[in-house]
Order: C-alpha cells, then sequence, then structure tokens
C-alpha cells in the first residue's frame, strides 16, 4: 500500500464511484470518505462479485423477447448490485469488442458472449481477446466463421487491429490485414453452431505479418500484439481507451505514453492497470472533473440505483431505444460515440419523458416525501443528495428552487413538487455529467 | 462492419398521465414590441385565422400551425397559411394573445419563404459499389474480375454507349433521362485507407490541405462548419436523422438537430409532453448563463432552449405506412422542406452496403429501395420548394474491383456521387478510373478528391465560399443549370470576346453585337454600387425565347490575383443593388485567382438582363476582364 496517498474526499469518493459505476450511495459516501485513496481503490477492485443469477431463456420465446430479457436482465443487474465496477468494466468492453443483436439475432449467444466479457473483465487482456475471437457470437458478427483458405475474409482480421487492439494504421499494414486473415481461416463454427477450429480449412502456409515470416494462426496474433512486438502501440491504444472512458478523452502523449508504460507493467492485467489508473493524481484533477457526459445507460441507471426502481417497472429499456444506446445493439463494430454526441434536442425531449416516468413512480413510493414539509432550500438539496449531485453550480441551484417555488403555489403544491423535482434534477447539466 | 438492419420498432410504451399541464399565465398584458415588418392580412384573411388564436392561445405553436394548415386547405392558399404562420411565429403578425406563448417558447424567428438552397445527402453507409451502380459496358475487364456479380448489360438501363444504370433503379434513370441527373465519377480520397470509420470520417470532415493529408484528427464536419456560418438562431437550419449526430454535422459553434428515427413525432416529444408548460420552462430554466460546470455542462444547459424551440415547430410526424427506413426518412426530409423552417441541409443514412459476401441480393435490395425512396421524396416535396432541392447520394469508398470468394466485394477506395434535382444539370462528371489500372490492393484509383463535391454544392448550392469550409480551393464541378429557385433558360451565346472594363464609371461602346449569335450583348450603364461591394459596368444580355433545356450560360472571368471575394451575377435591367435572379461566387479566391474562372449561371426567361460582376476588393476590379463564351 502506498501510504503517501491522501485521503479520499467527498468529492473523491462520488468521482470514483461514478466512473468505476454509476455513482455512490450514501452509505458508501459514509464508509469511504476519511480513508486513504489506496485502501478505497483497493476496496473497489477487490469486491467480491455480486451473486451472479443468469436468466434462463425459453426457447419457444421469439428472439426479440428473448433480447428484452437479457437486456432487462443486464440493466437490472447494473441497478441492484452494490458495487458495479464489473458492469461498468464489462459495458467498456461490450463497447471496445460489440456484437450487435441486428446481425446476431441470437439472445443465447450474446448473454453466453457477455459472461465471456465479465469473466475475463479483469484480468489478462490477451485472454480475454482471444476468447473473443473464437467466441460464437463474433465468428458471426464479423463474418470469421465463413474465413477458409482459399476465400479469405478480412472483416474480423481487420477489426482486431483496427477497433480492438492497435488503432487504425497504427503498427500494421494492409498487406498484414491480408496475411492476417488468413491466419484466422478455420476459426469457424460446426455443424451445430458451436465455435471449432477446423484445420481442414485452416490456411497453414507461410503469411508476413508485422514482419516476420511463418506459419501464423490467429490466436498467436494476439500474442504478438499485446505482448510481443506490438506491445507499444498496442498498451497505447488501449491506455488511450481506458482513460477516455474512465477519465477523459486526452490527446497527451505523455500521459497516454505512462499509462501504457502502467499497463505494460502489469502484464497487461486490467484490475492491476485500473488500480495504478485509479489511484493516479491526475485522476481526481480538475481536468478530469465535468468531462465526461454520461451515455444514456449510465444515466438510466444512475436514476434507477437512486429511486430504487425497476427497470420492467419504469420501462428503461425503451426509453434507452429512443436514446439510441441499447445493450447489445451498439450501432455497429466501432461502438457508440461518446459524450458530445449524446447531447442532442431530441436526447433531452426523451430524458424528460424517461425522468417523468420515474418521477411519478417514485413518488406513489414515497421517495422524497420529507422534502413536503422542507423549506425551498432545504428541500433542493434532500433532492440533489439523494442523486448523488450534492455539489452544482449556482445557477443549476436557483433554477431548481425557482421551479420547487413555483410548484409550491397555491393550485398546485402537493405531491407533485416531488416528481416535478426528481425530472428537474434529473436533466441539470450536473446530473447529466459523469 | 456489419450489415445490421434495423427494422422500424414501434415504441409502445405507455406514457403516464400529465402529472401537471396547468399552463402559467406568463402574459404581462401588454403587446410585444416587434420591429419586423408586419405581414398585412385581408380583412378575410383576419377573419379566418382569429378563430383559431383565440382558440389556441397559450397553447402550443404546432397547434396553430396545424390548425392554420386544415384552414390554409379549406380556404386560404397553403402557401399564403404558412406565411401567416410563420408571420405569427416571427412576430410579424401581433396578437397580445400570442405572447405569452412567444415568450415560453422563446421563438426568435421562423424561415419566410426564400430562394435558399437545400441540400439533402443521402449517406450509404458500408461503402458502396460504384462499379456496380453505373456499370461500364464496353470495358472487357469487367465480366472478367467481378464474374458472377458483373451486372448483365442488357439488362441495365442505359446512359450512353459506355455506361448503363444498374437495373433496380429505374426513378433514378428517368430523371438522368430527363437532364436531373448528375454522375460524378472517380471520387475519393488518398492516401486510401480501407477502414470504414476513417474513411468516413475523412469524408465528414472535409477539411485539410488541397494537395496534402486530411487532418489527422477530426473535431468538425464540413456541413457544420457550413452552418456555423449561418449562426445559431434557427434550430432547423440542418437536420440528421438516427440516434447520434454524425462528426459532417458538427460545426464549431453549431449542430445538426437531431430527428430520431424510432420516434412517433420529430422530436419524439409528445403533444402532452409540450404542453407541460411547466417542463418546458423546466428545460428553459436550466440554461441561463454558463453553469460553472465547464463546456459540456454548458451545452447540455443551452441545449434545453433549442429543444423548446424545436419542438415548438415540430409539426411533422413519422409515416409508418412507408415501407422502408429510407423511405421514412425521405419522406420525413420532404416535410421539414414543405414546412419551410428554414432548413438547409438534411442528411439521411441506408445502411448495409458492406457487401462483402452474397452481395447480388443485397445490393439490388438496398438500390431499390433507395429508388422507391428518392422517387416518394420528389413526388412530396411541394412544387414551390421543388427547385430549391438537390439531393446527393455519397459513400466511403467503393468496392474491390475483383469480387471475392464469397460472391461478395472487399472495401475499395474511388465510388460515384449522383446528385439528383430539379436544377441539376444532368449528365456524367468526372472520369472513369477504368480496370486496368488498379492499385496495389487491386482497387480502382482515385481520380478526383471527394471535396470537389462539397465544393460544387457549396459554392453552387448553398452559395457558401467552399474554400473556407474545406481548408483549400477545390475545383467545383458544374452541377447546377440555375441558381436555387430559379428556371433555368438556356440561351445561345455564341463565342466572343467582349470585353467589359471592370469600373465603375467606365462604360463601353455599345451595343456590341456577337459574331454567330442570336444573342446581343451590349454594355449599359452604371447602376449604384451595393452598400458593400462596388459593381463594375454590367454587361446588359438579352435572352431569345429558345427552346427549355437544363444548360447554363457559362462565362469566363479573368481576373488578377488578390481578389478576396467576388461574384457574378444576373439581375433585371436597372435592379436595385443585391436584388440578383441569380448569383454565384467564383472559384478560385484570394492568392490562387489569378486566373480565369469559369462558372456557369442560370439563365431567366426570355427578356433583358444585366450581367453584373462584383468583388469585395474594389482596387483590383480594373484588371478583370469578362469574354462572355458558351
Amino acid at each position: 500500500m502506498d501510504s503517501a496517498m491522501p485521503v479520499m474526499s467527498a468529492f473523491d469518493v462520488r468521482h470514483l464511484s461514478r466512473r468505476s459505476g454509476f455513482g455512490a450511495t450514501p452509505a458508501q459516501l459514509a464508509t469511504y470518505v476519511g480513508q486513504e485513496r489506496g485502501v478505497v481503490v483497493d476496496l473497489f477492485l477487490n469486491a467480491p462479485r455480486a451473486a451472479l443469477t443468469v436468466p434462463a431463456l425459453s426457447p419457444g420465446d421469439s428472439d426479440y423477447t428473448q433480447l428484452t430479457v437479457i437486456r432487462r436482465w443486464w440493466l437490472q443487474r447494473m441497478v441492484d448490485v452494490p458495487n458495479p465496477i464489473e458492469e461498468k468494466l464489462t459495458l467498456f468492453w461490450h463497447n471496445l469488442m460489440p456484437t450487435s443483436y441486428w446481425k446476431v439475432p441470437r439472445p443465447d449467444l450474446l448473454l453466453a458472449q457477455n459472461m465471456t466479457l465479465r469473466d475475463g473483465a479483469f484480468g489478462s487482456i490477451a485472454a480475454l481477446v482471444k476468447a473473443i475471437a473464437v467466441d460464437a457470437s463474433m465468428l458471426r458478427y464479423l463474418d470469421n466463421a465463413e474465413n477458409v483458405a482459399g476465400a479469405p475474409n478480412e472483416n474480423f482480421a481487420r477489426e482486431l487491429m483496427e477497433l480492438f487492439t492497435l488503432g487504425v494504421d497504427n503498427g500494421y499494414t494492409q498487406a498484414d490485414v491480408v496475411d492476417s486473415a488468413r491466419a484466422w481461416s478455420g476459426y469457424t463454427l460446426n455443424a451445430s453452431g458451436v465455435s471449432v477450429f477446423d484445420p481442414n480449412t485452416h490456411d497453414g502456409g507461410l503469411k508476413t505479418i508485422f514482419g516476420k515470416t511463418q506459419a501464423w494462426k490467429g490466436p498467436e496474433l494476439i500474442d504478438e500484439i499485446l505482448t510481443g512486438s506490438r506491445a507499444v502501440a498496442s498498451s497505447q491504444f488501449l491506455a488511450k481507451r481506458f482513460w477516455a472512458f474512465y477519465a477523459r478523452p486526452s490527446e497527451d502523449a505523455a500521459l497516454i505514453a505512462s499509462l501504457a508504460t502502467d499497463l505494460r507493467s502489469v502484464g497487461m492485467n486490467t484490475r492491476e492497470f485500473l488500480r495504478l489508473m485509479f489511484k493516479r493524481d491526475e485522476f481526481y484533477a480538475e481536468p478530469c472533473r465535468n468531462t465526461l457526459v454520461r451515455s444514456p445507460i449510465e444515466w438510466g441507471v444512475a436514476l434507477l440505483r437512486s429511486t430504487q426502481l425497476g427497470v420492467s417497472a419504469t420501462g428503461l429499456d425503451w426509453a434507452l431505444a429512443a436514446l439510441g444506446q441499447v445493450p447489445f445493439e451498439p450501432p455497429s463494430v466501432s461502438g457508440w460515440k461518446p459524450n458530445q454526441y449524446w447531447i442532442t434536442e431530441a436526447a433531452l425531449w426523451k430524458k424528460a419523458a424517461m425522468a417523468s416516468i420515474i418521477g411519478w413512480t417514485a413518488n406513489s413510493a414515497g421517495f422524497l416525501s420529507s422534502i413536503e414539509a422542507a423549506d425551498v432550500a432545504t428541500a433542493v438539496q434532500v433532492g440533489l443528495d439523494a442523486f448523488g449531485t450534492p455539489s452544482v453550480s449556482n445557477t443549476t441551484r436557483s433554477a431548481l428552487e425557482g421551479i420547487l417555488r413555483s410548484n409550491r403555489d397555491p393550485g398546485i403544491g402537493g405531491s407533485g413538487q416531488r416528481s416535478n423535482l426528481v425530472r428537474a434534477i434529473a436533466l441539470t447539466p450536473e446530473f447529466q455529467l459523469a | 462492419m456489419n450489415n445490421q438492419k434495423q427494422p422500424a420498432r414501434m415504441n409502445n410504451q405507455k406514457q403516464p398521465a400529465g402529472m401537471n399541464t396547468q399552463t402559467p399565465d406568463y402574459s404581462d398584458g401588454a403587446e410585444e414590441m416587434v420591429s419586423a415588418p408586419r405581414l398585412q392580412l385581408s380583412a378575410e384573411e383576419q377573419a379566418l385565422i382569429q378563430p383559431a388564436i383565440d382558440r389556441f392561445a397559450g397553447q402550443q405553436l404546432d397547434r396553430i400551425l396545424g390548425s392554420l394548415d386544415r384552414l390554409g386547405e379549406a380556404a386560404l392558399s397553403r402557401r399564403r397559411a404558412l406565411q401567416i404562420a410563420t408571420g405569427i411565429a416571427a412576430g410579424t403578425i401581433a396578437s397580445t394573445k400570442l405572447s405569452p406563448l412567444r415568450r415560453l417558447l422563446g421563438i426568435d424567428s421562423a424561415g419566410a419563404a426564400t430562394n435558399d438552397g437545400i441540400v439533402v445527402l443521402v449517406y450509404l453507409d458500408g461503402g458502396n459499389d460504384g462499379l456496380n451502380t453505373l456499370v461500364p459496358l464496353t470495358n472487357s475487364l469487367y465480366p472478367t474480375l467481378r464474374r458472377t456479380l458483373a451486372i448483365n448489360g442488357a439488362t441495365t438501363l442505359p446512359i450512353n454507349a459506355d455506361y448503363g444504370l444498374n437495373p433496380a433503379l429505374p426513378y433514378v434513370h428517368s430523371q438522368y433521362t430527363s437532364g436531373r441527373v448528375a454522375v460524378i465519377r472517380g471520387l475519393g480520397y488518398g492516401p486510401a485507407n480501407l477502414s470504414h470509420f476513417t474513411s468516413i470520417d475523412h469524408w465528414h470532415n472535409g477539411f485539410g490541405a488541397a494537395n496534402g493529408p486530411l487532418q489527422a484528427v477530426p473535431h468538425s464536419g464540413w456541413i457544420g462548419r457550413y452552418t456555423d456560418t449561418l449562426g445559431t438562431a434557427n434550430p432547423f437550419a440542418a437536420a440528421t436523422m438516427g440516434t447520434q449526430v454524425p462528426l459532417s454535422m458538427r460545426g464549431l459553434s453549431s449542430s445538426a438537430l437531431l430527428i430520431p428515427t424510432q420516434e412517433e413525432t420529430l422530436l419524439g416529444s409528445r403533444p402532452n409532453e409540450l404542453n407541460d408548460a411547466w417542463l418546458v420552462e423546466a428545460l428553459r430554466q436550466i440554461d441561463v448563463g454558463g453553469t460553472g460546470a465547464g463546456p459540456l455542462a454548458n451545452l447540455l444547459a443551452s441545449t434545453g432552449v433549442r429543444a423548446t424551440r424545436a419542438a415548438s415547430g415540430a409539426t411533422s410526424t413519422w409515416n409508418n405506412a412507408v415501407g422502408t427506413a429510407i423511405g421514412r426518412q425521405l419522406h420525413m426530409a420532404a416535410n421539414l422542406i414543405n414546412a419551410n423552417l428554414g432548413t438547409r441541409v438534411i442528411t439521411v443514412a441506408l445502411d448495409g452496403f458492406d457487401t462483402h459476401a452474397g452481395q447480388r441480393p443485397i445490393h439490388q435490395r438496398l438500390l431499390s429501395e433507395l429508388d422507391t425512396a428518392l422517387q416518394g421524396f420528389f413526388q412530396r416535396v411541394a412544387p414551390e420548394h421543388a427547385r430549391k432541392v438537390t439531393v446527393v447520394t455519397y459513400s466511403e469508398f467503393g468496392r474491390r474491383a475483383r469480387a471475392n470468394d464469397s460472391d461478395g466485394t472487399d472495401h475499395g477506395t474511388s465510388s460515384i456521387a449522383m446528385v439528383m434535382g430539379a436544377n441539376v444539370s444532368g449528365g456524367l462528371y468526372g472520369d472513369d478510373p477504368g480496370l486496368s489500372n488498379l492499385d496495389a490492393n487491386g482497387n480502382p484509383q482515385v481520380v478526383h478528391d471527394f471535396r470537389r463535391l462539397y465544393a460544387s454544392l457549396l459554392q453552387g448550392w448553398l452559395l457558401a465560399d467552399p474554400a473556407q469550409i474545406l481548408g483549400a480551393t477545390h475545383n467545383p464541378f458544374p452541377l447546377f443549370a440555375a441558381a436555387p429557385g430559379i428556371v433555368p433558360v438556356p440561351t445561345t451565346i455564341g463565342a466572343s470576346t467582349t470585353t467589359v472594363a471592370g469600373s465603375t464609371s467606365t462604360t463601353i461602346a455599345t451595343p456590341t453585337t456577337v459574331a454567330g449569335a442570336t444573342t446581343s450583348i451590349t454594355v449599359g450603364a452604371t447602376v449604384p454600387p451595393p452598400t458593400t461591394v462596388p459593381v463594375p459596368a454590367p454587361v446588359s444580355i438579352t435572352v431569345l425565347g429558345v427552346p427549355l433545356s437544363l444548360r447554363a450560360t457559362r462565362f469566363v472571368v479573368e481576373r488578377p490575383a488578390g481578389i478576396i471575394n467576388d461574384w457574378l451575377a444576373v439581375a433585371a435591367v436597372g435592379s436595385p443593388p443585391e436584388t440578383y435572379i441569380s448569383r454565384k461566387m467564383l472559384p478560385g479566391k484570394g492568392a490562387n485567382s489569378g486566373s480565369s474562372a469559369v462558372i456557369a449561371l442560370a439563365m431567366p426567361p426570355a427578356g433583358s438582363y444585366e450581367i453584373r460582376y462584383f468583388s469585395s476588393t474594389p482596387a483590383l476590379l480594373a484588371a478583370v476582364t469578362i469574354p462572355v463564351s458558351d
């Protein structure tokens, strides 16, 4: 343990919790504030997995019904687990190496891929990428199941390097793509749809990839990329992706190089890399504050975690469909675009509609009932605390107070003020940011 | 990249009953001050609309517009009804009872009917096979390379001896034969990168040196930089459909309006939400100055006001009777145009062109969907807007020349773009890279930088400065027979070298008859210069009543180096400055201007007109000459 680390302020705990998960609960705040940073980060990262109940799919149901089951299951798990760090990291990997229902209408396989992602989420990145490369969903999604000797298909071979591990034109050439496709030939599905290596359709000839001529096989490429001759390039690519997802998008070459060195120093192990990353001073510093927009999933899950409402009861998955981010339905193999891409007028209307439902449903459960008797300033603060956003700008605060005050005018008042406050807080810039 | 196709889904989520629908009264009892000139209503019109105003005062503008729409169908011309509706929105029709409504919605203005050009971009997502869209008939390498994927020439729709159009495009073909479709060949960028995402980022970004690399890290898109020049007052200036605004439509200060494709209404806002004045007020309240929480927070806050403004114009709904996603998107695009909200650019997308395997049925289906959707679009656009609309199809790249062994094609480089519209000067543009000189990856060569297409649209249709928006000068293709909204009429001005001295006070001997031409050209008297740019002596021309075709008259303007901005315009004789019938900015400004510029200018119907040249660099006018030629 690094004894030089500062203790965690309330801001630090909320920041770590929002970024590694979906936001701190009052109980988490009470537990972690004042503890040393290294201790808290270790507690977050070493927390055991919450009991995992895999949903049972009924083969007789339609594909779309089954899809609804798995997406609600995952979203509800994000809402329910005490420390959702595994859920957030699985979402990171799902975004980096996605598969969509619209090309692979097999919810059973998508669910299996989700298990592969979460089981490998914290471990060796090479092991995870190798597992995904031969995952039955991925073999369909990027056509590698049809990649056979003599008729190579470049789709997976290209995206493996361009999108999953190296970044475009970062340490590979079109010739490398062509021969990589040959190296991945034969990694396919058998007649039962099970992932297999078929030596009869594998091109066992010599291929020149990354300047080395040998009888390359696909998985050997992943080792070469992540721990061999392309380790620097891949560690920089992945470190930049982690930093952009958890901290902020950055083009700071020195910072990225430093993070990449960390990643290599821990043998490309995700848990140990995140441990180093979450302990960095830069992670808590001003440039990382208010610099990420909560994606629709993060926004919706945070709302439900605060109000203790269910995904099915509120129809969160439908709202997410309108907002453009549903689990298992990424728009393309490059995943969802982040941050300002989520800020649109239409999304605000959609969020307003979702927040209305949440506020209304929460009212029935007595959520925030104490504010009806409180003065306006106190009531607003109670509401902000409940959503893990206690510190807001004066502009936002006075807007919320004005809204609550007008709600208390004669003829309105009553419990409607609670749902209206919930809705207004959900739409504040501060709550929409991570 | 994958060929996912997302069927439209109905959103069957139940909306809870509105919990607070009481509308506060924001009226201060005073009539709102307006500075814009007032639209004069006849007594008959006043009588017609007053009940609507009374009935809907304090409610939503879209309902008033809808009501006026119905009134318009009943008693007023639709155009007049729209004028009245936009007049109310713009404050040019006063109504005490409407003041609180306007304040609530924060409406600044709505677009008046203009001749502003509108571009609708159709992105063929995944890399459209240009070779199987505009099929080469006489290139013997084509059937060899494409094998089973080669389109049988006998089945194609005839373009000329060398090309036929894919048989799935009968509507496009009918428009081509009417001279309303331009097909640009050999477009792409270099050096080629075979990644979908890098390629489309390049296409959407479109900024960089003329012959150098494109900007490596894109932060804004070419349409966004164009809409930056329009200001941010009108939330409808640019619109896109889907779930995220693409890079192309992200400016440095503006961003397109997103129209979600899975929703019932334009913004997905439902009537009970729009009528929830408390919610609208909450959205507006959040934006009262900076939040102090950084630029993203400020962006989020300002979105609230834009959302309320945009929703106020959201009169359109999706038409689920249209059978395809691209059909519904283009249907909505036509609705937006017909609503006359000042929209200048609309983007839609058709996904699925990444045909690595089993290409033929997929590609034929996609082109057929496109063809049907384009037909529906052009039939739906109201006649008064038809000459203002240009539709462009583009894709991030073409396909590999040789078919692969999965009956598909892999990622390629150069491809074609199709430009369609009533004022398009139809025909083939660009150059065919052929199939004998493939690049190292087996792809046809890129002949023309794709930004020549953008320069053509920006200069010829949106009347913007391409060099500023694209970061370099690109030679535009003369794609347009007439400026937006103008009926193109041909002239037969013959080859001539009549020279116009570039001075605001010089008069050249008149009249000058052009040998061999049926049009006389005279140099007229000096007209008063506009307030900001000097006008040299105008050239008067007489346009004779010759048969209609779709050709504009081309002029060559010889200019010295150093011209900053200059234009050529056609105007009624003696008409006031800035009242042009048609106007175009000349290409190649600044340091690049020391040469001749060729510009096609639309000719109005038969009559006498002046051709005016003006520039923001008056000191250099004396050196400008305009030899008139065909």
